[in-house]
């Protein structure tokens, strides 16, 4: 029962991670129709961003998360702007490649600048709590509390702000922007910089659980592709969920069944599901 | 053979919980100009596309040439012998006519893999009668003097003209065009009128739908009028046209603006 | 060009090709030139779904990695002698790709390069996890270079020089340019192009496109192991990033710059990318990052890359000349 406990308090805790950067991958994804494979490797530029700041810089945690959002907001502003507005008119496969360059690039700055040894920072708390005979360190709650928060925040800022239900009445409905005379590239540049400082803030939060590096993107990233496949493609809810789900489901396997082959099964069986569901689980038919 | 080409059985299509298409049937004579007219959202497309394949209808059945063919994937339609345009004008924009037309072919969709890296002979002489085949189409649909032009740049009625041929290119007995008069400049009109009747007169079926009043009452054998996926009547155009019903929901104001 | 004059050129090339092991001294420029030979098969494989069937396959670098280990393994672990093992290793590769292109191929738009990235990951993890097999995170070591052929009479031909596997390569690369232009250049060539160009289209001109696809995806994931097999052999050590990203990105550059949907295209950009990389040698790690700029940077401005640009260059003379 204890060992049942730790596992979903960490799953729940990993599910936070993956519902935040499927959250920001979907909402790019629902204004600006691109898949945006960049979003792991911003995640990684925005642990490194708070690394820098709490362990070079000596600031306290909260200011090295709050830094590392408003840079990668503005970098992701910045990203839609020079480049990825290009490319909206041309074929699909143009705006697929030019991420994998991106990719190619911040990646690799990374590795040179700072190296490909694992790095981490310390939690705002290494208390420990104990709750009915288990052991959960503050950090895990502040990563679960933090997250449902920011989640909340992103939540109320589409339900309650004009900005906010247009990004919604676009990702429905493409024209739907249009008609509420929403400036559209405006929309776009918002939407890429939300969507990537919750990346980031998701990486600072387990930056003193899990370690930095540069190649930490990559699996985070195919995860939250699972997940908005699974939750519908520009979902909202979807993806939440999903990333709790997958979080929890991962744990599940890792601890119960498998160390090992984990990544292999999930996204094995995602590629078996595509076959059945080539939209995805909750995706239109073409 | 039977006299129908085509036909429909109580087909019903939803999606989600709007019935696109509402338990119609109807049979396409061999050889007719069967059109097919409803105002915009009436489900015409719809119709055509479960006809091909591309869409599964939620109930009822299509036999073409006597045989059930719902359920078949669009290729396997195709092959059966119906071809068909799309309404948005769709094209290999890439590549020339020549090259949309040969793409058409029968030898060019059925040319196995292994011959055409393995072979010498045999993939010579069909990819010889393919192109001879698709010349022969593009002097047909009447852009014999565009063969090497993008078709990215051709004008618009020329692009209709095209889709219609690539809709013949694989010699099918029934063809279906979705408007393929839509936005085409008065001065094109006639030339694709006169395309669609020699199309008819080399012995082929057509199912039509077109938004053109005049041209449909002209050219039509038979007219179908659907609206909200309801069949309202299906008879020869002069009934049709003083039918209440379709000049209430449709003739009215078409007519009067178009006409 | 007529048919003489082309073959005229053809001869002329394959000359070269057989006697540039005479001229270049150095080693270490014949090894950079075994290393484009096999990136020009991994790009041609690559070039073959990519540019011509319009499919963006992200784990391409992870069926080079399926053939690599493969015959690396085969040759190891079952004591194959190489030209049993890499033909194998390139069937159990194209098997793999046919298992799973049935499943990813179903997917268009959006989904197949998702799909394939994730089917990229599992992979990956298989092999960098399974450690009785693969040697896991630590890698493959002491693979043997192919065995030496013994010709009845001549004597034996061996692979311990660099100049041998020069040749072994040249051949292989040959048979590939052979097997896909003869491809892409039939009539089965031209459904692949269509599929690229519209997809209903192509079906409701009675094209079977899923059958298309999967061919195509299987004949271009053999290619992929075919290079990966090659490399194993070659190099004699395999790491599992050699089975990931790293590659297929690798082979992407080389497409995409070399100008994509082309032959000639990715051969120039197997050629070329290797060659800069030694020119770039004092970058260090920041050599990738000057290859995602020139992606980006060709993507925006030569999407057909090197032969598009020539291309447009020479059309845009020619127009000049004809006024
Ligand atoms: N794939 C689809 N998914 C959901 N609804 C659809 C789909 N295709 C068509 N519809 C709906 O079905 C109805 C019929 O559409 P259809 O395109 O068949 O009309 P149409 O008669 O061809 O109209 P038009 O003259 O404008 O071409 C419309 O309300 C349309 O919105
Ligand atoms: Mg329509």
């Amino acid at each position: 029962m204890g060992i049942l406990l730790q596992t979903l308090i960490n799953g729940i805790m990993l599910g936070s991670v993956y519902a935040m950067v499927a959250l920001g991958l979907t909402l790019i994804y629902g204004i600006l129709n691109v898949p945006n494979f960049v979003h792991g490797t911003l995640y990684m530029i925005g642990a490194y961003i708070a690394y820098f700041a709490i362990v070079s810089f000596g600031a306290p945690y909260w200011v090295g998360l709050i830094v590392s959002l408003i840079i990668l907001f503005a970098i992701g502003i910045l990203l839609e702007r020079i480049v990825f507005r290009p490319f909206y008119d041309k074929p699909l496969i143009n705006s697929f490649i030019v991420a994998v360059g991106l990719i190619l690039v911040l990646e690799n700055t990374a590795l040179s600048l700072w190296g490909p040894e694992f790095r981490q920072f310390a939690a705002p708390s290494d208390k420990v709590i104990k709750v009915m005979g288990v052991m959960i360190t503050a950090q895990r709650i502040i990563v679960i509390v933090t997250a449902a928060v920011l989640i909340w925040l992103v939540h109320l800022f589409i339900k309650k702000t004009r900005l906010g239900s247009a990004i919604e009445a676009t990702s429905q409905n493409p024209d739907g922007a249009l008609l509420m005379g929403i400036n559209i590239s405006h929309m776009r540049g918002i939407t890429f910089g939300i969507g990537t400082a919750l990346a980031a803030v998701a990486a600072v939060l387990v930056g003193p659980i899990l370690l930095i590096y540069p190649a930490m993107g990559h699996t985070v990233i195919g995860m939250a592709f699972v997940i908005i496949i699974i939750g519908g493609m520009g979902s909202f809810i979807g993806a939440v969920l999903g990333g709790y789900i997958i979080g929890i489901l991962e744990t599940l396997v890792t601890s119960y069944i498998t160390n090992f082959f984990t990544e292999a099964i999930i996204f094995g069986l995602l590629v078996l599901l595509l076959a059945v569901r080539p939209t995805g689980l909750f995706g239109k038919p073409h | 053979m039977d006299e129908y080409i085509l036909e429909v059985r109580n087909l019903t299509k939803y999606f989600g919980g709007l019935k696109a298409i509402d338990n119609v049937s109807f049979k396409i004579n061999r050889g007719e100009i069967y059109s097919i007219i409803g105002p915009n959202g009436a489900g015409k497309t719809t119709l055509f596309n479960m006809i091909t394949g591309f869409i599964p209808p939620t109930e009822g059945e299509i036999f073409f040439q006597g045989q059930k063919i719902n359920g078949l994937k669009p290729y396997q339609i195709a092959r059966l012998g119906i071809g068909r345009t799309f309404q948005l004008t769709t094209l290999f924009m890439q590549n020339t006519v020549l090259e949309n037309l040969l793409i058409g072919q029968k030898q060019t969709r059925e040319f196995p893999v292994f011959h055409s890296i393995m072979s010498v002979k045999r993939r010579r002489v069909s990819q010889s009668e393919a192109v001879e085949r698709a010349h022969a189409v593009a002097e047909f649909i009447g852009l014999g003097t565009f063969k090497n032009t993008m078709a990215a740049i051709l004008p618009h009625g020329a692009q209709k003209q095209l889709s219609i041929g690539l809709a013949l290119s694989g010699d099918p007995d029934l063809i279906l065009l979705d408007e393929p008069l839509g936005g085409v400049d008065m001065d094109e009109i006639d030339m694709i009128i006169e395309l669609i009747k020699k199309i008819r007169d080399e012995g082929k079926t057509i199912c039509l739908i077109e938004h053109k009043m005049r041209v449909v009452m002209n050219i039509s054998d038979r007219i179908l009028a659907l609206s909200y996926g309801k069949k309202l009547v299906e008879d020869l155009p002069e009934v049709v046209a003083s039918n209440e019903d379709v000049i209430a929901s449709y003739l009215g104001d078409r007519y009067a603006a178009r006409g | 060009m007529d048919k003489k004059r082309k073959a005229l050129c053809l001869g002329v090339l394959i000359l070269i090709i057989l006697i540039i092991p005479l001229f270049i001294k150095d080693e270490y420029y014949l090894h950079i030139l075994v290393m484009s030979g096999i990136w020009i098969i991994s790009a041609l494989s690559l070039n073959l779904i990519l540019g011509y069937a319009g499919q963006l396959n992200l784990a391409q670098g992870t069926f080079f990695g399926i053939g690599a280990y493969a015959t690396g393994l085969l040759m190891q672990k079952m004591g194959l002698s190489f030209w049993a093992a890499l033909p194998l290793g390139c069937l159990l590769t194209a098997t793999i790709g046919f298992v799973t292109g049935l499943p990813t191929l179903r997917t268009r738009g959006h989904y197949f390069p998702i799909a394939t990235m994730c089917l990229g990951i599992a992979i990956y993890y298989v092999i960098a996890r399974w450690d009785d097999v693969t040697g896991g995170a630590r890698g493959l070591f002491g693979l043997p270079r192919p065995d030496p052929i013994v010709i009845p009479f001549l004597g034996t031909i061996s692979f311990e020089s660099t100049a041998s596997c020069y040749y072994l390569v040249s051949f292989l690369v040959f048979i590939t340019i052979v097997v896909i232009h003869r491809l892409i250049t039939s009539l089965s060539g031209k459904r692949l192009i269509a599929i690229r160009g519209n997809e209903d289209l192509a079906q409701a001109l009675g094209i079977n496109t899923m059958r298309d696809k999967v061919i195509c995806f299987t004949i271009s994931t053999f290619f992929a192991g075919l290079a990966g097999g090659v490399f194993a052999s070659y190099m004699g050590s395999l790491m599992a990033e050699n089975a990931h990203f790293v590659t297929s990105f690798e082979m992407l550059l080389n497409v995409m710059i070399g100008g994509v949907g082309t032959i000639i295209g990715p051969i120039i950009g197997a050629i070329f990318l290797p060659l800069l990389s030694e020119e770039l040698h004092f970058l260090g790690g920041w050599r990738l990052v000057v290859y995602g700029l020139i992606l980006i940077l060709t993507i925006r401005f030569l999407p057909f890359g090197i032969v598009g640009g020539i291309r447009t260059a020479l059309a845009k003379r020619h127009d000049k000349r004809g006024v």
